[in-house]
């Protein structure tokens, strides 16, 4: 059943291939909804939480030991609950593009098959594989139909990603060095019982560094960052939601099933530098935020900010930090997805995104409003949507952890710009006095059913994801509990 | 007890909902329908005040909600608590509110968002009652930042001009400042008590395991989201920008949401507040009651005079709790959410009937035109100024001031200086507006009493302003046992004042009485029959300070200065170190990689090096057609690249 989860999008590429372009954009659809229902027959299928299920094994390349290993657990299951949910609202959102449709389609499916893929592989290599499937379609999905400056973003995005994957490359292979496994849970296994992972003389620091700096890249942390910003503006709006609702999601969940748990000593003598990059990613991503007049690029950096959170939970190591960096990747997954798509409904009408250049759409188009300030309230973390559970959560954890309780304090700078620059850029683009100009209902009508179909289910989500945290966390508690073990006993371990 | 607890929050909950996706299209606009679900919970808090008051046990329950602590904690709860504390406020917020949504039927009549004004109004209420009705300090918190919200809305409910926009963006971000010390209150108190839970708290408090220096951070963390919400100096300078709002939102603000929110988290949180936290309180409620005061003295606008007004009477209440005068302070909550509820919404019917003008140098006898509104306004006056026996405001401020002088007799006096001035400063608004002639014929022909719906409010609050010092809300609060019970765990030597016995002094009481008189006197002489060449020479010596006084002391400007423009400057340097410095520093490294690796593979790709050209900068050229072969080189690039790193890994892997 995973494999086929994995496979499907496959089949739809296919398919978009084989028949008219014309119907590109319904075949991906209807393979996203395809997709959910699948993940949610596996959730269905789950029996509990903790193991690993739906198991597939099969010995792919056996000369050196490569499987075809994938496998669900309760933090697999979130984040491909995550994934099938974003990306269908982004198949949805990407109804409309014109060019070259079934090129678009087909690459928007293979980005699929490899996000799915990366959070179910439990083969190394095989993980590896899926890490660099994803990259050639973003990259094909940004250089070909993004903005004006899409080559050089694309680029960057490239190199900045092909970067850091060699470095996690590296990592990888001397791992499988020393564990003489491709298997992650057997790795885990080892570390977790004293077991060298790694071969003779190797330093296991740094070789959480490299990891750690190849899987900061896609968070991004800073300053690992500079990328975002340009490839949230050059990408088209769809492939802005997946890459703020699922990409970055890929570098904090390699964070927590790899790099953490393969060197828990390593993450903890670490941890002070780890928290220092974060509590800059939180409060400098937020001045930097407001000083953007670019609405995408504000939101871009938006994320930057809110994503220090995850780095922050996990080098603050307590179970309530780690399960709020957890719930910020989830949280953070459907509202940053939800806030692209707003930008992408306003340059779809004003083809530009120049927040000084708006005003007083709120009256225009009260149904975008409503869904715009919903969003912008979710994101600076109003109590009853998701992202006031992410960010108290990991504030709290971190406050407990003694050796990190200074990173709560500074990060609290972060919380009071949030609010200024999301009320600042509301006011600047929504209130004040109406233009002639908007009220041409030709030009500026208000949210289109498709749109609406878009940003409504995430919105659903948010708010159930802030009235009941239980669902979600539940779902992956078991696995921040084990984690927070390991990081204490590796503290302890540390210490003396 | 569930079941009413449950139908004070769902009623207008439920009225929110209707009111906020159907309301546009219900008859009348729904706004009957809020006044009828507020009416609800009014009737339920009235049950439950019974019940308290009939001695009935406080009731508490608590439901699991979701469990960060790894296994390691107890789940984190939300949950209702009800005592005597609760019943007073459950019956001020719901009676207030109530009679603000009634009041607004005819105010808010024409104005073409009337259903979602109505949404936002339940929205506040319910807001506040989470926020009361918590048992625990997160999910009180969440309340308190749904008022912020639901205050931003309505402040800027008018927000297609600039100043409401501004003046809700102030407000949410002056109390977001607060609430940092809420988040890290929550925070310390959570990693010491392990719990947010109130009873939890307190025992933790009592045991010692929330003890120095986390219960004193958490004491003032706690004060400083107060000072946020409840608008005590320096975080002041929201509150009377917030008079942007419609008039009845004023009245809702300043009486029953938002601004009681901070006094009663104090008031709640007594328990684990420190005799270093309480002398900060106390100090910061006098100093706000005395500054605010003097503001109040120098404006012209009808709106500022009352919001710099609520400004100074939270201080008092402030002061009382911090001086330990615990019934004292919530007591004059009480008193004052009622005769500044008629004042706002007294303010109201005169803007009403003013058309719009709020600008007391235009009005003047007014009293004959609005007799109802006049003499109502008038029960308000006396109240704050606490004139003795017969008004409410008497009897609290009273109990204020007893309080300081027991302990903290430095504030007594202060606090006895700004009790002669709001008597003067609130004389000086009603002589300016109701009394004397017309200044402003054109404005004065305008001006007509206002409907029922708008005038029955202002009879019932006037009814209270009068007799809600004698009745049960005294009762309740001076309830020995729920004192004891808050006082009585209170951080060491900090049981002062007598069993908390307020003997209304004599001399106490009789220079409170002078002070109110004395000022209420004054003004009605000085605004009143002095002249105007009179009262200009009065004003001579003083023009230096009252345009001190008039410019607010000059908070705005200082923030300005101090706090937005570094914050601007700090973001648009950080802009520029992100696109120069970091970036920068990623582009050269990047363009070093990229010659080492062409040198050494002794790639020559000339289409590489367009590629890294893009990379520093360089405006791309569009490339039509082109593109697709250039893009297919670098896929070539990467592919090689990827494939020779794959290659060595399978070599490796191998080998091992």
């Amino acid at each position: 059943m995973l494999s086929l989860t994995i496979f499907l999008p496959v089949v739809g590429l296919l398919l978009c291939w084989a028949l008219p372009a014309k119907h590109a954009r319904a075949i991906n659809v209807v393979t996203n909804v395809a997709v959910l229902v699948l993940v949610l027959m596996v959730w269905g299928g789950m029996q509990g939480m903790e193991t690993l299920q739906h198991v597939e094994k099969a010995d792919w390349i056996p000369a050196v030991g490569i499987q075809w290993h994938i496998a669900v657990d309760g933090l697999s299951l979130s984040l491909l609950l995550l994934t099938a949910f974003v990306s269908l609202t982004a198949a949805i959102a990407s109804w409309g593009i014109e060019k070259n449709p079934r090129g678009y389609h087909m690459l928007f499916l293979l980005l699929l098959t490899g996000m799915l893929g990366v959070f179910v592989a439990m083969d190394l290599f095989l993980f590896y594989v899926f890490w660099e499937i994803m990259l050639l379609p973003m990259y094909f999905l940004i250089g070909m139909w993004g903005g004006p400056r899409r080559q050089y973003a694309s680029i960057k995005f490239f190199l900045y990603t092909l970067a850091g994957s060699v470095l996690l490359l590296a990592g990888l292979i001397l791992v499988r060095m020393g564990a003489n496994t491709w298997s992650i849970p057997e790795i885990v296994a080892m570390a977790k019982s004293g077991q060298s992972i790694l071969p003779e003389g190797v330093n296991p620091s740094l070789v959480f560094v490299a990891m750690f700096i190849g899987f900061a890249v896609k968070v991004p942390t800073f300053p690992f960052h500079t990328w975002l910003p340009d490839a949230h503006v050059e990408a088209p709006t769809p492939i802005s939601m997946i890459l703020a609702g699922v990409l970055l999601k890929m570098g904090g969940y390699g964070l927590m099933r790899i790099a953490y748990p393969f060197f828990p000593e390593a993450a903890a003598g670490w941890s002070t530098a780890i928290a220092i990059i974060s509590v800059i990613a939180i409060v400098y991503g937020a001045f930097v935020a407001l000083a953007q007049t670019d609405f995408k690029k504000m939101i871009a950096y938006s994320s930057v900010s809110h994503m220090g959170f995850v780095t922050l939970g996990l080098a603050a190591g307590t179970a309530e930090a780690i399960n709020g960096a957890m719930y910020m990747m989830l949280a953070h997954g459907t509202i940053s997805a939800m806030l692209f798509m707003i930008v992408g409904v306003i340059y779809d009408r004003a083809h530009h995104r120049d927040i000084d250049r708006f005003g007083g759409l709120a009256w225009a188009m009260p149904k975008y409003f409503l869904l715009a300030s919903f969003a912008f309230f979710a994101s600076l973390g109003l109590p009853g949507l998701s992202g006031f559970i992410a960010e108290m959560t990991t504030f709290i954890g971190t406050f407990k952890s003694d050796s990190q309780r200074w990173a709560a304090w500074a990060s609290l700078a972060g919380i009071v710009m949030t609010a200024a620059y999301y009320l600042i850029t509301l006011q600047k683009v929504y209130l004040g006095k109406t233009p002639a100009v908007y009220q041409d209902k030709s030009h500026y009508p208000d949210l289109s059913k498709r749109e609406a179909a878009v940003l409504v289910p995430l919105a659903l989500v948010t708010l159930w994801m802030g009235i009941w945290p239980a669902t979600a966390m539940n779902l992956y508690a078991y696995f921040t509990t084990n984690l927070e073990s390991l990081l204490k006993a590796a503290t302890v371990g540390l210490g003396s | 007890m569930l079941g009413l607890a449950l139908t004070i929050l769902g009623a207008p909950l439920v009225g929110f909902v209707i009111q906020f996706f159907l309301g546009r299209r219900l008859p009348g606009q729904g706004a009957w329908l809020t006044v009828a679900t507020i009416f609800a919970s009014f009737v339920s808090a009235v049950v439950i005040m019974a019940s308290q008051l009939g001695g009935a046990d406080p009731f508490h329950i608590s439901w699991a909600w979701f469990d960060p602590s790894g296994g390691g904690g107890t789940p984190w709860t939300v949950g209702i608590h009800i005592d005597g504390l609760t019943a007073v406020m459950l019956v001020v917020v719901t009676l207030v509110a109530f009679l603000v949504h009634l009041f607004s039927t005819s105010y808010m009549k024409g104005d073409p968002k009337y259903y979602l004004f109505f949404a936002w109004l339940q929205m506040f209420s319910v807001s506040m009652l989470v926020l009361v009705l918590a048992d625990n300090l997160l999910h009180l918190f969440m309340g308190w930042e749904l008022v912020g919200l639901c205050s931003y809305k309505l402040i800027g409910f008018w927000s297609e001009k600039p100043a409401p926009g501004n003046a809700a963006r102030k407000a949410f971000i002056t109390t977001r400042i607060g609430d940092l010390g809420m988040v890290v209150a929550i925070a310390a108190i959570y990693m010491t008590a392990g719990s947010f839970e109130f009873s939890k708290i307190f025992e933790a408090a009592r045991s010692g395991a929330l003890a120095d220096p986390w219960i004193t951070i958490a004491g003032f963390g706690l004060f400083f989201a107060a000072m946020g919400k409840s608008a005590q100096a320096p975080l002041h300078v929201w509150l009377p920008d917030a008079m942007e709002g419609p008039t009845p939102v004023s009245a809702l603000i300043h009486a029953a949401t938002m601004v009681a929110a901070g006094v009663y988290l104090i008031g709640r949180f007594m328990p684990i507040l420190t005799p270093d936290v309480l002398t900060v309180v106390a100090t910061v409620g006098a100093v706000t009651a005395v500054m605010a005061g003097f503001i109040a003295l120098a404006q012209d606008d009808i709106k500022k005079v009352l919001a710099y007004s609520t400004v100074s009477q939270l201080g008092y209440m402030f002061l009382g709790l911090g001086v330990g005068a615990w019934h004292a302070g919530l007591f004059h909550l009480t008193t004052h959410a009622f005769f500044k509820a008629l004042m706002f919404l007294g303010s109201g019917s005169v803007i009403h009937a003013c058309h719009h003008e709020q600008d007391m140098r235009k009005m003047g006898g007014l009293l004959k035109k609005m007799p109802i509104t006049g003499w109502t306004f008038l029960a308000g006056v006396l109240a704050i100024a606490g004139l003795p026996f017969i008004t409410a405001g008497f009897f609290s401020k009273d109990a204020i001031l007893a309080g300081a002088w027991h302990r903290l007799p430095f504030l007594y006096w202060m606090a006895l200086f700004g009790a002669v001035l709001t008597a003067f400063y609130m004389m000086r608004l009603f002589a300016m507006t109701f009394l004397g002639k017309p200044r402003d014929q054109h404005v004065h022909d305008h001006a007509h009493e206002s409907p029922a719906s708008m005038t029955i409010p202002l009879l019932i609050l006037g009814a209270l302003a009068i007799c809600a010092g004698w009745g049960a809300w005294h009762g309740i609060l001076l309830n020995p046992e729920i004192v004891a019970d808050a006082m009585g765990v209170t951080a060491t030597g900090f049981k002062t004042v007598g069993d908390l016995e307020f003997e209304h002094s004599g001399l106490v009481a009789a220079m409170a009485i002078t002070a109110g008189v004395l000022g209420l006197l004054g003004g009605l002489y000085v605004f009143r029959f002095m002249g105007g060449a009179a009262l200009d020479r009065l004003k001579r010596p003083f023009a230096g300070l009252e345009k001190v006084f008039h410019r607010k002391f000059g908070f705005d400007e200082l923030y300005r200065e101090i706090a937005m423009r570094p914050a601007y400057g700090l973001a648009k340097g950080f802009r520029v170190v992100d696109e120069k410095g970091v970036d920068g520093a990623v582009n050269v490294i990047g363009r070093f990689a990229r010659d080492t690796l062409a040198a050494l593979s002794g790639r020559t790709d000339r289409r590489v090096v367009d590629g890294a050209v893009h990379l520093v900068g360089w405006v791309p050229r569009v490339l039509g057609a082109g593109m697709n072969a250039l893009q297919s080189g670098r896929v070539r690039f990467y592919l090689s690249v990827s494939a020779g790193v794959l290659a060595l890994a399978l070599v490796l892997g191998r080998i091992l």
